[in-house]
């Protein structure tokens, strides 16, 4: 039988990290949650409120605004991001020198990305005729586009840039996973008379299942908590949500609440909201991607 | 303190002055990113430690001193008070000081807006709406438009438009927002026109002075650090740009919005003593002088908008420009309800300019909201 005694010297090895854990992981998150029942302002001591703070939160329209332009953003990112993946890894998987040098070019983003990355887009997508953008419409007789000042462009220009940053990253994974189904079963299908698109929805997609399921759902968690795109295009000193709050994300109305308003109990109840609805959509996606690949 | 890694530079002098009267205290200037100040401030503050002194825009100042993070000048040092009575900008002081009368901090420095223009395109800045409309047409019918860069499609571009035609956003006692006022919807209505017929780019952060140097803009807006900047960094427009104030409003006033940062004391520094002498040597005449020219030294633009009296002495491009604006300058509504209802004004002069709403009615929803949230019936 093997108990705690049994296992003394091991569990000693472990301690150090548990330990960490406990204090940067597990306690920093209890202590959010209790703080999204209380009145805090990091100046003087929590004052208990119940359940004020998420009462508020959910009577703010603009919590709203952030959640749908979140939602719509990591739809369509992580849709778009999924599918053209996949399609890329279908075309580029193999060993050849050509599709060695297309995968690291569509994975270059994900290592050479972060605030110059962005910097780069603005200057690209910026609203003068000489933006990049707007310098290639008027080549083809088009007026200039205020991708940047202008509401209806603002998910489109931020999905743009959030496919061009994972896309790389999802190819990977996808050629990796397609690498590691058997070539026997394409074998037997093309002797059984399978065709290119049968062996696809018979074959690769089932096998494929599982690293669907990690890229679907570690992508939408990712997007969720995006961040810096929407801040860095188009916050400026006075205002986070660009052009009629298009570009207020739920990370960014957290920061607001929280750091620029100082209102840390409001804010923690935004990221225990944001928490749940990140359970939530894991756990659906798990429903009904997992469970088909169950079967 | 917000800044770069030039601000050690900037400080040096105040803190040579400091150490030569407390030879055996060591001062360490840190210099904290605009986007970082406010998460590592709050993180200094629940853990009640950190900098003795730190430096802050003047809306974060006003929002943690209501929450009693700052020391209050007023009652802890009015000695050093009544010196910023007399010296400081008074566009500066007025946002700093609370209705009540305290004031969490001094004013540190300050930016205000400035017309810029193309000297060899525009013969004279404009100098009333009017004027504004009739050159940016003018310019417009030979191929270059017109900028707004600091605060653009924001409460901070159309604060000084609001200003200049006699509205406020709050009554003086902080208690009423006030910004659907006739005054306010001709100042809204105004400001539209520069996007929707003048076509001014709605980018949050148009680059208004690239633009200037490439002729796309022959009129621009923006902050006074471009006085400094401008011939180094756009050596194009070296000899062909000019400064002026803002053109003014139907009350003849050219009020810019007063930008900039304030210094203050934590409430929980274990050196508020020490902290008040540090202060009391920046707002000294020769220290203060001596630190706007250290930053004019590397490029930079340090306006100490608590001794503005020095302002006067520093070799400044386009200085006659810089001090006709300064005395007509002001900060934010110094109202502590105003970060957390700033976005409202925002969001009415956005559905204005973007969507073509009516001013009125946006306004009044703004000032609508804005009541709810202060409890007038």
């Amino acid at each position: 039988m093997t108990g705690w005694r049994g296992h003394g010297r091991n569990m000693l090895i472990v301690t150090p990290f548990f330990a960490l854990f406990g204090l940067f992981g597990v306690w920093p998150v209890l202590r959010s949650a209790w703080l999204s029942f209380t009145d805090y302002h990091a100046t003087d001591e929590p004052v208990f409120i119940g359940l004020r703070n998420y009462a508020e939160l959910f009577a703010d329209e603009r919590f709203w605004t952030a959640l749908a332009n979140t939602a719509a953003y990591m739809g369509a990112v992580s849709a778009i991001a999924v599918v053209l993946g996949l399609v890329l890894a279908l075309n580029f998987g193999s060993n050849s020198r050509l599709h060695q040098w297309v995968r690291v070019a569509f994975f270059l983003p994900a290592v050479a990305g972060g605030v110059g990355a962005i910097s780069a887009w603005k200057w690209m997508a910026s609203s003068e005729a000489y933006g990049l953008f707007n310098s290639l419409r008027a080549t083809l007789g088009l007026e200039p586009a205020r991708f940047l000042g202008d509401p209806q462009w603002t998910l489109p220009v931020l999905v743009l840039v959030g496919v061009w940053s994972v896309l790389g990253y999802n190819l990977v994974l996808f050629v990796a996973g397609l690498r590691a189904i058997p070539d026997e079963l394409y074998q037997a299908a093309r002797l059984d008379g399978a065709s290119r698109w049968q062996q696809l929805l018979h074959i690769t997609l089932p096998n494929l299942r599982p690293t669907l399921v990690y890229v679907s759902v570690a992508g939408m968690v990712a997007r969720f908590q995006v961040f810096y795109e929407p801040y860095l295009l188009y916050g400026a000193v006075d205002t986070l949500g660009g052009p009629l709050d298009s570009a207020l994300m739920l990370v960014t109305y957290l920061f607001d609440r929280g750091f620029r308003q100082l209102d840390l109990g409001l804010a923690s109840a935004a990221a225990w909201v944001m928490t749940a609805l990140l359970f939530g959509l894991a756990w659906l996606n798990l429903r009904l991607i997992g469970k088909e690949g169950r079967r | 303190m917000v800044g770069d890694d030039k601000t050690p530079q900037l400080m040096q002098p105040a803190v040579e002055a400091f150490r030569a009267r407390h030879p055996g205290v060591a001062v360490e200037v840190r210099d904290v990113p605009w986007a970082d100040a406010m998460t590592k401030y709050s993180a200094a503050l629940a853990s009640r430690r950190g900098p003795d002194l730190v430096t802050g825009s003047t809306s974060y100042a006003i929002a943690l001193g209501t929450k009693g993070a700052l020391v209050d000048l007023r009652e802890a040092a009015p000695d050093l008070a009544r010196e910023l009575e007399r010296h400081a900008n008074p566009g500066a002081l007025r946002a700093i000081r609370r209705a009540d009368g305290r004031i969490y901090g001094a004013p540190f420095d300050m930016h205000v807006q400035l017309q810029y223009y193309r000297s060899d395109l525009v013969a004279a800045a404009p100098t009333d709406w009017n004027g504004f409309l009739a050159t940016a047409r003018a310019l417009r019918a030979r191929g270059h438009g017109v900028a707004q860069q600091w605060g653009n499609t924001s409460w901070l571009g159309f604060y000084p438009y609001l200003r200049q035609a006699g509205g406020a956003v709050y009554d003086p006692s902080c208690r009423r927002a006030v910004i659907d006022r006739p005054e306010a919807v001709r100042a809204l209505t105004y400001y539209a026109r520069l996007y929707r017929e003048l076509q001014a780019p709605t980018d949050g952060w148009p680059d208004a002075d690239g633009g200037l140097e490439s002729g796309a803009y022959g009129l621009m807006q923006s902050g006074t650090w471009l006085l400094s900047r401008m011939d180094m960094v756009h050596k194009g427009l070296v000899g062909k740009w000019a400064a002026a104030p803002l053109p003014a409003g139907p009350t003849g006033k050219r009020t810019a919005v007063l930008g900039g940062t304030v210094l203050a004391i934590t409430r929980f520094s274990p050196n508020q003593k020490l902290a008040l002498d540090f202060m009391r040597t920046v707002y000294r005449p020769d220290v203060t002088r001596r630190m706007a020219e250290a930053a004019l030294a590397y490029g930079g633009m340090w306006l100490p908008s608590g001794r503005q009296d020095q302002i006067a002495a520093l070799d400044l491009p386009h200085r006659d420009a810089l001090l006709a604006q300064l005395a007509d300058a002001e900060g934010p509504p110094p109202c502590p309800a105003w970060m957390r209802q700033d976005y409202l004004v925002t969001r009415a002069v956005q559905r204005v300019v973007l969507a073509g709403a009516d001013p009125q009615v946006e306004l009044g929803r703004a000032a609508a909201v804005m009541n709810r949230a202060l409890g007038v019936r």
